[in-house]
């Protein structure tokens, strides 16, 4: 009786451990099992059909950029771009739940937040919510926040901003931010100086 | 002289307004010229990134870095790091190679430039280029080992050379799956056993280095050596390693980031129970290969039944059994184990062991019937798998080839929104087949990784045909554009702005020259009001009336009035005079700048009316885009052919290995089969002698004499069939 582990280690993962190390114990008895593999070298077709399958990855993503790209020059040129961002710090003392946006008086946007977009923008993350068009001039911005404060009750937070488009692209963010001194969050306005 | 500011003022403004309302609707790609973004700016457009990475879009925040670089020139390390990990993730691992390489290169001299600077500094931060490097590296040759292509996994592995404690283990590990079976070669200075740097000895990253030491040692049949390390890790409890943001990011699929707190919980206690039954699996084996049944037995003898290893402990447990002559028990796993794996080589082997076992215990009758149904248990699974073999090879789409009720979703991402990019090549479901052989043939993962591709693939070109479509539209949307520009063009031949704005502008002129002289003379007439020019006009009025009857009349006592009223009206003006001068002064300095605001925008406006080259840029970038799409579609229709072969031939491999080890079987049932009925035919014969009449017996007994005594294979278990065990 012959027993074998015709095997290779123990992965890293659980998951792929578990499938690696199941199929790698065969055990063979009573008759010892010629090997049948039929030994092909298949590194050289890998490597050829993994760089094929790389090159097309690596040219859909330019395609795809160039398109977007395309898209952005024709339907939301610089001279009249405006994009507004939301971002969070911490997000202790108040959790975004949506926001609405008005720009003079006119709602343009609104978006309701997953519990994972939420947790993606404490985690860091700055979300584009709205990219538009807006001629050359003064303009007002109003944000309005819906979200659970710090003890769970549901909570509306707004600002107003005021501010000039001229033939440059307009970029806002939303700051979501916690304010340790009196436990709450404030909505702050940033314009980013391209 | 006197002039109406009011209607002046509205004419420019509706002038300004018309022009700007025509550059808004005339195509400006100035959005294109790349910004040179400050830090601050850099490390925004980085963190849009991260947002579509954190809901698991790692397509869309791939694109986002790209998109930073083209537009604001982004180059932080950070953010090359960031889209080599996702390069990683989405499979781009020459490109994610290429940009670690760099990143090397560049540490080296940043490394040196910081060691003249301050060489007290010894430890480096948790985030330090040098670490997020190494965990790159680490993670990249992960998934090339995955892939099953370890020679590649050993040249990543190869280019590290420095390793610090906390990525110890996993440099250990990777290493040893990298070279399997031969021993590791370590090309990195590794940090000596320090206690206090904090290594976590009851990690399960050691259990996993330990485990593949053992099975080493099993492989060259050190079993002292194995069976210590073994026993360690079956009692240990084995903690899950804590991992980096860095490390996550550079795991595809990672879900630590994901899932609940319970999920985690159950997850590790999982990992940590596997380790526990592996260990313990080997174990057995390393007794079975001392021949130490009894051992083997009594640890198998209460293996978790859920546990992912059941399989194997199963068959070894009813294997030790049978050794250890507890006949009732082996008797009943081996019926289990045949009826739950039968299309398993344990179950298959399963089947024969189970046959000798009753031919050597029970009766030959029962144990020919035994032989009998694993034959027809191989021959059924062979016609089977020719059958399998005929239709898999006959299938168009290995896809659609009998596909599962529902894949595995992985990492799945939240919707996507507008003006967001979707992710094409990670892939988020994996393949899934109700094919029983299929599945066992997918235990190979080179197979698995395939398929994986034929999905990838799959995803792509639906992405291209979607990127076709939105081609298309913007073509159309050009087309609009380029006539509602031609209409806006007429609009503005017919407006004959320029010359509106020359007008406007000597009415200014003149309009400057009046304020000018009004204030030099003191001229307060010049702004007088409506009420106050009524006022004038009679007075001039009376005037006239008085020189047409001057001499018929008397009228100088009307003179004298007029003359009052005009002197208290020149008072009036007079007093009102700077203010009025002022406001007017202030008046047509707006108006002066609204009329250089339209001439300006008129200027644009000509200037991009000239330039017809803005459109025709942008639609030779659309069919630039058509062509590539065209190209890329070919290209992926070509590989998903060349990946099909692939895999029918790795399948027709897997058939062929089956058909092998299945005909093996049926060959030693048939072999057994027939050394059962020459033993059936001698205990015919014996009994025929037996029952012969005592003339016949000496006969019989030089009979007997040329045969063997017994057959040597059974030795010790030729079949009493008047004895049997009760099951």
């Amino acid at each position: 009786m012959n027993m074998n582990v015709l095997s290779s280690p123990s992965v890293t993962r659980l998951n792929k451990a578990l499938l690696i190390a199941v199929s790698m114990l065969i055990l063979s008895l009573a008759v010892a099992v010629k090997s049948y593999a039929v030994t092909v070298d298949s590194s050289a077709t890998n490597g050829k059909l993994s760089t094929a399958l790389e090159d097309i990855k690596k040219q859909v993503l330019q395609l795809n950029r160039d398109l977007f790209i395309l898209e952005e020059d024709l339907l939301f040129p610089a001279s009249t771009q405006i994009a507004v961002f939301v971002s969070v710090d911490v997000g202790r003392f108040f959790k975004v739940d949506s926001v609405e946006l008005k720009i003079n008086n006119k709602d343009v946007a609104g978006f309701l937040y997953t519990e994972r977009q939420r947790k993606s923008l404490e985690q860091g993350g700055i979300q584009r919510v709205y990219l538009g068009n807006l001629k050359v001039g003064k303009h007002q911005l109003t944000a309005i926040f819906t979200g659970l404060d710090g003890e769970g009750r549901t909570t509306q937070k707004a600002i107003t901003h005021q501010f000039e488009k001229d033939d440059d692209v307009v970029m806002i963010e939303l700051k979501v931010e916690d304010n340790e001194s009196n436990y709450r969050a404030n909505i702050s306005v940033e314009q980013w100086i391209l | 002289m006197r002039f109406n500011l009011a209607s002046f003022f509205k004419q420019i403004v509706k002038v300004t307004l018309l022009s700007g309302m025509m550059i808004l609707t005339t195509v400006m790609p100035t959005s294109a010229e790349v910004v040179e973004a400050s830090p601050q700016l850099e490390d925004k457009l980085y963190r849009q990134a991260l947002y579509f990475y954190f809901t698991g879009n790692y397509g869309a925040a791939l694109n986002q870095i790209s998109l930073n670089r083209q537009r604001f020139n982004s180059q932080s390390s950070q953010s090359r790091l960031f889209e080599a990990g996702l390069q990683v993730t989405v499979g781009l691992h020459h490109q994610a190679r290429q940009s670690l390489y760099h990143l090397q290169r560049e540490q080296v001299g940043a490394d040196d430039v910081a060691s003249k600077v301050d060489n007290t500094q010894e430890s480096k931060s948790n985030t330090s280029p040098a670490e997020l490097t190494l965990i790159a590296l680490l993670q990249l040759a992960e998934q090339q080992i995955e892939q099953g292509d370890n020679k590649t996994a050993r040249a990543t592995l190869s280019k590290i050379s420095q390793v610090s404690n906390a990525y110890s283990d996993q440099y250990q590990i990777l290493n040893q799956l990298a070279y399997w079976p031969e021993l590791p070669v370590y090309s990195a200075v590794q940090p000596e056993d320090n206690v206090d740097e904090g290594l976590n000895k009851q990690s399960i990253t050691v259990a996993y280095i330990e485990l593949n030491q053992a099975l080493l040692h099993m492989e060259r049949a050190e079993f002292e050596l194995a069976k210590p390390l073994l026993t360690k890790i079956k009692n240990t409890f084995w903690q899950p390693p804590s991992k980096t943001f860095w490390q996550l990011l550079f795991s595809p699929f990672s879900t630590d980031n994901e899932g609940g707190f319970s999920e985690k919980v159950n997850d590790e206690k999982n990992q940590q129970q596997a380790v526990n039954d592996y260990a313990q699996l080997l174990l057995a084996q390393l007794y079975v290969k001392q021949e130490n049944y009894e051992a083997a037995y009594y640890e198998l003898k209460n293996f978790p039944q859920d546990s992912p290893y059941s399989e194997s402990a199963l068959f070894i447990f009813a294997f030790s059994a049978q050794k250890i002559k507890q006949n009732t028990l082996s008797f009943k796993l081996f019926n289990l184990m045949k009826e739950r794996f039968p299309y398993s080589n344990l179950g298959w082997q399963a089947a024969l062991l189970l046959a000798t076992q009753v031919a050597e215990q029970m009766s030959l009758e029962e144990g020919m019937t035994s032989y009998q149904n694993a034959e027809r248990l191989y021959q059924q699974r062979l016609a089977e798998l020719a059958y399998f073999q005929e239709d898999f090879l006959a299938s168009d789409n290995l896809l659609s080839f009998a596909p599962g009720k529902k894949s595995v979703a992985m990492s799945k991402p939240e919707t996507v929104v507008a003006n967001e990019l979707p992710m094409p090549f990670v892939s988020q479901k994996s393949y899934v087949t109700d094919s029983v052989w299929l599945q066992k043939a997918l235990l190979d993962n080179e197979l698995k990784a395939d398929y994986q591709v034929l999905i990838e693939l799959d995803s792509i070109t639906a992405h291209l045909q979607t990127q076709q479509q939105k081609n298309l539209w913007l073509q159309d949307t050009l087309a609009l554009n380029s006539t509602r520009k031609a209409k806006v063009f007429e609009l503005q031949q017919q407006g004959h702005y320029r010359s509106i704005i020359t007008e406007l502008n000597a009415k200014k002129q003149q309009l400057a020259k009046i304020i000018t002289k009004a204030e030099v003379e003191k001229l307060g007439y010049a702004f007088a009001n409506q009420r106050q020019e009524q006022w004038l006009a009679r007075i001039k009025q009376s005037k006239q009336v008085i020189t047409f009857l001057d001499g018929n009349k008397n009228v100088e006592e009307y003179k004298k009035r007029v003359k009052r009223v005009e002197a208290v009206l020149n008072w009036q003006l007079q007093q009102e005079l700077p203010e009025r001068l002022w406001q007017h002064k202030k008046q047509l300095k707006e108006i002066e700048q609204l009329l250089v605001h339209a001439e300006q925008q008129r200027k644009r406006f000509v200037i991009l009316a000239d330039s017809a080259s803005l459109l025709s840029d942008l639609a030779g970038r659309i069919t630039t885009s058509a062509t590539e799409i065209k190209t890329l579609l070919k290209s992926t229709a070509e590989l998903r052919v060349m990946t099909s072969v692939k895999i029918a031939d790795k399948v027709q491999q897997f058939v062929d290995k089956q058909r092998g080890i299945l005909a093996q079987h049926l060959l030693t049932a048939r072999h057994e089969m027939a050394a059962v009925l020459e033993r059936m035919a001698k205990y015919d014969k014996r009994v025929e002698r037996q029952l012969l009449p005592a003339k016949k017996h000496t006969k019989a007994q030089n009979i007997n004499f040329n045969e063997p005594e017994q057959d040597n294979t059974q030795s010790n278990s030729s079949p009493d069939l008047n004895h049997k065990e009760g099951f």
